[in-house]
């Protein structure tokens, strides 16, 4: 039989309230008292709230809840995203009419001391109740009444972080959620290929000191990150190595080619430099040209215009009468153009009026046609030849501009065809753009790589000495700890031992390891290594997990204070032998004076039977969900097989007194 | 003032007097004048470098504004007379139609204005005014109730389809500058299509 001899006083649970915690429909409040026996089993059907009870107790405790599939990275990193995850926990189990009302009360004993705290389901920073008694004189050490919900819960964390002989408040969370329970998230200590949990566990269990635990648990993230970096940087450097042999690779056979590729290039873009002047001319002649034509059609509309201004004005004013073919037959026939009448009076009196420069027939006086300056007509012949003259320059202008026209359409597709070979060439000789540019040519490419990879190299150099820097720190504390396992090993090996022998039948040893930045644990089964996961079943390993975690509690507790156990449904798929062996492990923990807080369900399980047989009344309290809460359809058609089950276990418990004759005499517990 | 259009005034109402013995009514200047424009275009020439344009009115006549202005402005001056409804020149205005005629500003619109008269001489006045009343666009305006603008890019391409035709049936024919013989060509053929029609 092993004896306690840690030295931190684990907490010992006395009673619990829940209260408007809507997953439990049949009543708004439910007790529970702890006190009555070390074992308390809450027993019922899957999905009526086993886990949630258990993880509410815990939430209580410490406000948080743990979340499966959430990797451990350090005790207080994990601490912050449980207690994160607590209020979305609750939130699909407690109905949002409840979400304010929703608490739950606990009481426990640590040490001398007695905490009665109330937490609200959905404030995992805050206590809206916190009493701490002293049990020598019954009084209370404190007044938290003028205090906050979270001055209040800040202060029992601190209470009870000195109480329990902790450093932080982070490492009672991590020992409530990694070592005090087994629940339904099944994650293993021993079996986790890391083993950083354990080392933690180990570090509280052995070192006896929570400050070098703390650090230790420090040191060992500071260690994982710069390994984290170290990594990052050997995976740049090699992915820069990767992209540089790429380049030789490439470049080898363009360097082969690469003067030829360069000149080819060069001949190529000079080719398409002097196609684009020689286009700019032609652009530059035609605008010329388009101009010049501009100018001379423009001189073509002014003379026009003149012309027909001129021709306007030799227009105006009134017509010579002389010339009227009526006067001048009437004058060369002596005869009116008008009556007919002959005679020479008529012919006299209207060469008299023309003579007088007036009208024949009205008399009206009319400008001399002869004295009318032929001066018009010459101008209209002057602009007539100017007229000719621009139209004679702008038909010229026809070839001469289609000529360029048609050049220009050459010079541009002279331009395409330059430029579509130079981008051909460029797309498939991409070395040779470098060539000849000294900043940013295939040498200077691979130099910048290679510059890269040194880089990348040095850091991750830099990364692994500052990592070995921290071991070295690290060094002295995993020494120690293997010193202080070494020191208790006589007590925790046979503790162990005896818990998992006490299932497993075989003679099971551990001892701690050191590997590299961690320290662990070796497990031996009948002296063979049994590391391997696939030399015991799930179960199995569920079962030895439990065994650790009984045996750490027991080696890192006060003798007066032996602390807790939380299980979840733990017979799984055990065969019935074993079941009964599990129920035998259990007992034993009890024996050595734990509590055992567990859930299970109602069948014919062995482990609970076994456990009822050895604990009796007096040791094992058991409580039925159907009180707290319905059965569901499929489970009330089958509730006699229930209530058959309930009656075995009952009847197991009650006979305790003859079904220990079975079992073989123990040493006493501790307590 | 359009001096085009009185050169085209002048050298018609010549033209046509000649050939009618009896002046030149104001609805046959302004049909030859359309038929002149529309041998430069057989000839590819862009309808606005005629110089002006016409419309067609409700009765079915091609028409000139400049035309029409241009006659009533060399009546004034005395380049012209009338008599009745016909016009013939004046002695001024003969002489200054025969300088007029040597400016090469005029020289190739003479070439067509002759052309177009020249056919009255090959067959009667009235025939040609009708014949000319089938030219595609004119036909295709007869009767519309407002006039409108003749040889748009429409009317320019039916009237091409025409000479196109004109142009293969006289391919092998070496008729020089003479447009009169296509001119005679298409009336004839437009004049058939009226009275098959």
């Amino acid at each position: 039989m092993t004896e306690a001899s840690g030295t931190l006083v684990l907490p010992e649970l006395e009673s619990a309230c829940l209260r408007s915690f809507s997953l439990f429909t049949r009543t708004d409040r439910i007790e529970v008292d702890f006190s009555t026996a070390p074992v308390f089993c809450l027993v019922g059907a899957n999905g009526l709230g086993k886990s949630t009870f258990l993880a509410a107790l815990s939430y209580a405790l410490t406000g948080a809840v743990a979340q499966p599939g959430r990797k451990f990275r350090g005790v207080r990193q994990y601490y912050k995203q449980a207690r994160s995850y607590a209020p979305k926990y609750f939130r699909g189990r407690i109905k949002p009419r409840d979400e304010e009302s929703a608490e739950i009360s606990l009481t426990f004993r640590a040490g001398t001391r007695r905490y009665s705290l109330t937490r609200a389901m959905f404030n995992a920073v805050g206590l809206r109740e916190l009493t701490i008694t002293d049990l020598d004189d019954g009084e209370s050490i404190l007044d938290t009444s003028d205090l906050d919900d979270e001055e209040r819960n800040a202060l029992y964390q601190a209470n009870l972080t000195k109480d329990i002989g902790l450093d932080e408040f982070d490492q009672f969370v991590f020992l409530q959620l990694f070592i005090l329970s087994f629940d339904e998230r099944r994650e293993l200590l021993f079996f986790d290929q890391e083993q950083k949990l354990l080392q933690q566990a180990l570090y509280i269990t052995f070192d006896l000191d929570p400050a070098r635990a703390k650090e230790a648990d420090k040191l060992d993230r500071r260690i994982e990150g710069l390994e984290s970096l170290a990594r990052n940087a050997k995976w740049q450097a090699t992915n820069a190595r990767n992209q540089l042999e790429a380049l030789v690779s490439a470049g080898e056979e363009a360097f082969a080619e690469i003067d030829e590729g360069a000149n080819e290039q060069r001949r190529l873009q000079a080719d398409r430099d002097e196609a684009l002047e020689g286009q700019e001319r032609v652009e530059r002649a035609l605008a010329d040209a388009r101009l010049a034509l501009a100018e001379q059609t423009a001189s073509l509309q002014a003379l026009r215009g003149e012309y027909d201004s001129v021709w306007s004005d030799r227009l105006q004013g009134n017509g010579d009468p002389a010339a009227h073919p009526l006067i001048l037959a009437t004058i060369e026939d002596a005869r009116c153009g008008l009556c007919g009448t002959e005679t020479a009076e008529v012919v006299a009196r209207i060469e008299s009026a023309l003579a007088e420069h007036h009208c024949p027939l009205c008399a009206t006086a009319v400008s001399d046609a002869a004295a009318k300056p032929d001066e018009t007509m010459a101008r209209l012949g002057e602009l007539d030849a100017g007229i000719s003259e621009v139209q004679d320059r702008i038909v010229e202008f026809g070839p001469s501009l289609q000529k360029l026209e048609e050049e220009l359409t050459s010079s541009r597709a002279h331009v395409d065809f330059a430029s579509k070979s130079l981008a051909d060439f460029e797309a498939k000789n991409p070395l040779a753009l470098f060539e000849g540019d000294p900043t940013i040519g295939l040498k200077a490419i691979a130099d910048r790589f290679k510059a890269q990879i040194a880089a990348f190299e040095k850091e991750k150099e830099e990364k692994r000495a500052e990592r070995d820097e921290v071991r070295k720190k690290l060094k002295p504390l995993q020494e120690r700890l293997v010193r202080s396992f070494k020191t208790a090993e006589e007590q925790f090996i046979p503790s162990f031992s005896e818990l998992a022998r006490e299932f497993l039948g075989l003679d099971i040893e551990i001892d701690i390891e050191q590997k590299n930045d961690t320290v662990g644990l070796e497990l031996r089964v009948e002296g063979s290594p049994r590391r391997a996961t696939d030399t015991l079943s799930e179960s199995q390993r569920f079962f030895i997990d439990i065994a650790l975690r009984m045996a750490l509690i027991q080696q890192m507790s006060d003798s007066s204070s032996p602390g807790w156990l939380f299980v979840d449904t733990p017979e799984g798929s055990l065969d019935i032998a074993y079941e009964s062996r599990a129920g035998e492990m259990f007992n034993l923990f009890v024996e050595r004076g734990h509590q055992l807080v567990m859930t299970a369900n109602i069948n014919s399980s062995q482990l609970l039977q076994r456990l009822a047989v050895r604990c009796g009344e007096e040791g094992l309290a058991l409580e039925r969900m159907t009180d707290w809460t319905d059965l569901s359809a499929v489970q009330s058609s089958e509730e006699d097989a229930f209530q058959m089950a309930w009656g075995e276990i009952t009847a197991s418990r009650r006979s305790k007194e003859a079904k220990a004759k079975e079992r073989p005499k123990r040493s006493p517990s501790k307590r | 003032m359009s001096a085009a259009a009185s050169f085209d005034a002048l050298r018609l109402c010549a033209e046509i007097s000649a050939a009618s013995g009896a002046g030149a009514a104001a609805v046959e200047i302004h049909t030859f004048a359309y038929f002149g424009c529309l041998l430069s275009v057989y000839e590819d020439r862009p309808p606005a470098e005629w110089g002006y344009g016409f419309r067609v009115t409700p009765a079915g006549a091609p028409y000139s504004d400049e035309l029409d202005s241009a006659l009533k402005t060399l009546r004034a001056g005395g380049m012209i007379v009338n008599y009745g409804h016909a016009f013939d020149l004046s002695s001024p205005g003969r002489a200054d139609l025969e300088l007029l005629c040597t400016h090469a500003t005029n020289r190739a619109r003479l070439r067509y204005l002759s052309s177009a008269a020249g056919t009255a001489l090959l067959m009667p006045l009235p025939a040609v005014t009708s014949a000319l009343s089938r030219e595609p666009q004119l036909q295709e305006f007869l009767g519309a109730p407002t006039s409108r603008d003749l040889l748009d890019e429409v009317g320019v391409d039916a009237v091409k389809a025409h000479f196109e035709v004109i142009t293969r049936v006289l391919a092998d024919r070496d008729l020089g500058d003479d447009l009169t013989v296509p001119a005679s060509l298409w009336l004839t053929a437009l004049a058939e299509q009226a009275s098959d029609g």
